[in-house]
């Protein structure tokens, strides 16, 4: 099992290796939103795209600004609602750009 | 509730940012006011390129090549490396014709400066292994460079607010009076009111809202451009890319160019660039949709289908995520810089379309030299908002 | 780790058909149909790639395809999920290191 000798170091998004100090340095910096935290730090634009780290962000955001969690956890959702190879969108002569 | 400031700045993304910054650097008391969180506007979703080859000559790339010396101070004065790269660019050529309208370009171009030239279909494959065999020759410039927004304005805030400056998000501005000392009276939805004798007007897609606020007038047109975002991969050839067939039609609008429907109303072109996260942006559109920031299918479909035409090997790539930004394109195509005629400390800073990142540093410093010095280069007039007082109902172009 | 092979409820692991695949350039069997992490946590392989930044191992995190902390590169192709992509015949497997490569033949 991994351990940290500071808990400050734990990974909060293990997919751009993001830690707990750096997340709350920029709350402490007064960015309040998962928005904010992540263009700053980088947490959740990995491969995972926040699965896995943004609501624990939302946590630490809430637990360090009072904000009540469901206020915290507004943030947009687009597609691709997962990862898909580039390759998948091709159509068979019907995208005009394809030809060119 | 409110402060009372020297300046004033609407709007806190990169443009807005850099004003606010170099005000300070000057020793102005500087209030910005953003009406969303941080990077909501276009400085949240565009791409990282600082770009000459898309310039027109003229004061653009004029512009272009000084705030490509500004980053260069900035990253030792905002002690980051703010993503700060050049990895040069190319512009890909599938015909003659393209080659012809290039080439013409590229003389233009070194005439005032830039380091740029025509690559042989060989010397730009080895630059560029992997493209589509259809490319029959390049331009290349080894000046094209790129910094990561997001750093950008977070180390522009911070040094700012180290040096006094505030910035307040969720902060929007819905009146603008002014009191018997000629000084702004600044309403914001929150309920605050902040006064300044100047305000500039940095609202991007909104400058023209803005403007109206004060009875001025802006004339400014949101652009979609949605880009395509890639899971990091190895490099994929040196440089970034571009391909003349777009530029060609912005260049040379007139010009016979084989343009599918789709592309035409998508404003489709390439846009190929590695970013700080060693992912790349894929774009982009240029849509006419007003102010609906969302991805389409269609877009990101075009986009896709687009960069796996020119480069087969992204067919492999997993793309993770799509975002689309309003750039705000002004009728000529050129920002709006300068303070309004007949409401003395009213400036406007923006409409910077596709050229918000590799314009910001400059457009700040020349901002600032403005209002602190009450100097207008003359270079500089052709930006003045005074160009589109009385005109009414302009075709954007 | 190792499988189950006697469970208390669902009683014997069943026979299967093996299939072979190389990992890190060595050939090991494979239940047919079983998801590549299963084969290589079965094998004791102690992690499926190091990230970017500090080089860390990584293996199983969620495994169920979300959080793509299992990625190895697969056939050439990286960034590929192995708690939910079953093995093949002769499918090459190799640890991660980074973001990988893909193959210049494609």
């Amino acid at each position: 099992m991994m351990d940290v000798d500071d808990k400050k170091d734990f990974f909060i998004c293990r997919c751009e290796e993001v830690t707990l100090r750096e997340i709350e340095e920029v709350i402490d910096e007064g960015y309040h939103s998962i928005d904010d935290v992540k263009r700053i730090t980088r947490a959740g634009m990995g491969l995972c795209q926040g699965r896995s780290c943004s609501k624990v962000i939302a946590r630490i955001i809430s637990q360090k600004t009072g904000m009540p969690l469901e206020e915290v956890l507004q943030t947009s959702y687009r597609f691709p609602v997962r990862t898909e190879k580039m390759r998948v969108l091709e159509e068979e002569g019907d995208s005009d750009a394809q030809n060119r | 509730m409110g402060g009372s400031y020297d300046v004033i700045v609407i709007g806190g993304g990169i443009i807005g940012l850099s004003c606010g910054y170099y005000l300070t650097k000057q020793g102005k008391r500087v209030a910005i006011l953003e009406a969303g969180g941080f990077a909501d506007g276009a400085s949240g979703a565009c791409d990282d390129m600082i770009l000459f080859q898309s310039k027109k000559p003229g004061i653009n790339l004029e512009l272009a090549f000084e705030s490509l010396e500004l980053y260069r101070s900035l990253v030792s004065e905002l002690e980051d490396s703010l993503g700060f790269a050049t990895y040069g660019g190319m512009v890909l050529i599938q015909n003659q014709q393209e080659l012809r309208v290039m080439e013409e370009f590229v003389r233009q171009q070194q005439s005032y400066g830039l380091d740029v030239e025509i690559l042989s279909r060989s010397d730009m494959r080895k630059r560029q292994p992997f493209l589509s065999e259809r490319f029959i020759a390049s331009t290349y410039s080894p000046m094209d460079s790129q910094a990561y927004p997001f750093s950008v304005m977070h180390r522009l805030a911070r040094k700012g607010r180290e040096l006094g400056m505030q910035v307040f998000h969720g902060s929007k501005v819905n009146a603008l009076d002014r009191d018997g000392n000629g000084d702004y009276a600044v309403h914001t939805t929150s309920g605050h009111v902040h006064q300044a004798p100047v305000v500039v007007n940095a609202a991007g897609a909104w400058a023209g809202h803005v403007a109206d606020l004060v009875g001025a007038t802006v004339p400014m047109e949101p652009r979609r451009g949605q880009l395509v975002i890639t899971e990091k991969v190895p490099a994929v050839g040196e440089t970034n890319l571009w391909t003349a067939k777009y530029l060609v039609s912005k260049l040379k609008p007139g010009t016979e160019i084989a343009v599918t429907e789709e592309e035409s109303r998508l404003g489709l072109g390439f846009a190929f660039t590695r970013t700080e996260g060693d992912s790349y942006l894929v774009g982009s559109t240029r849509e006419s949709v007003g102010y609906d920031k969302r991805t389409t299918m269609e877009g990101i479909r075009a986009i896709v289908n687009q960069a796996v035409s020119i480069l087969p090997v992204l067919g492999e790539v997993n793309f993770i995520r799509a975002i689309a930004g309003l750039r705000p394109a002004t009728p000529d195509g050129k920002m709006v810089l300068g303070e309004h005629a007949g409401l003395p400390g009213f400036f406007t800073a923006a409409g910077h379309e596709g050229d918000g990142i590799s314009l910001a540093p400059i457009t700040g410093r020349l901002l600032a030299q403005m209002v602190c010095e009450g100097v207008v280069q003359d270079r500089l007039k052709e930006l003045s908002p005074d160009r589109f007082s009385g005109t009414v109902n302009t075709e954007v172009s | 780790m190792r499988r189950i092979g006697e469970h208390p409820v669902l009683g014997p692991l069943p026979d299967s058909e093996m299939v072979r695949i190389v990992v890190d350039g060595e050939p090991m069997l494979a239940r047919k149909g079983e998801m590549i992490a299963a084969a290589l946590l079965a094998a004791g392989k102690q992690y499926f790639r190091k990230t970017i930044k500090t080089q860390e191992p990584r293996g199983i995190y969620c495994g169920i395809g979300r959080c793509t902390d299992c990625v190895m590169t697969v056939n050439g192709i990286p960034n590929v999920r192995t708690c939910v992509t079953p093995v093949e015949e002769g499918m090459e497997i190799e640890t991660q290191m980074g973001y990988g490569h893909w193959k210049q033949e494609r």
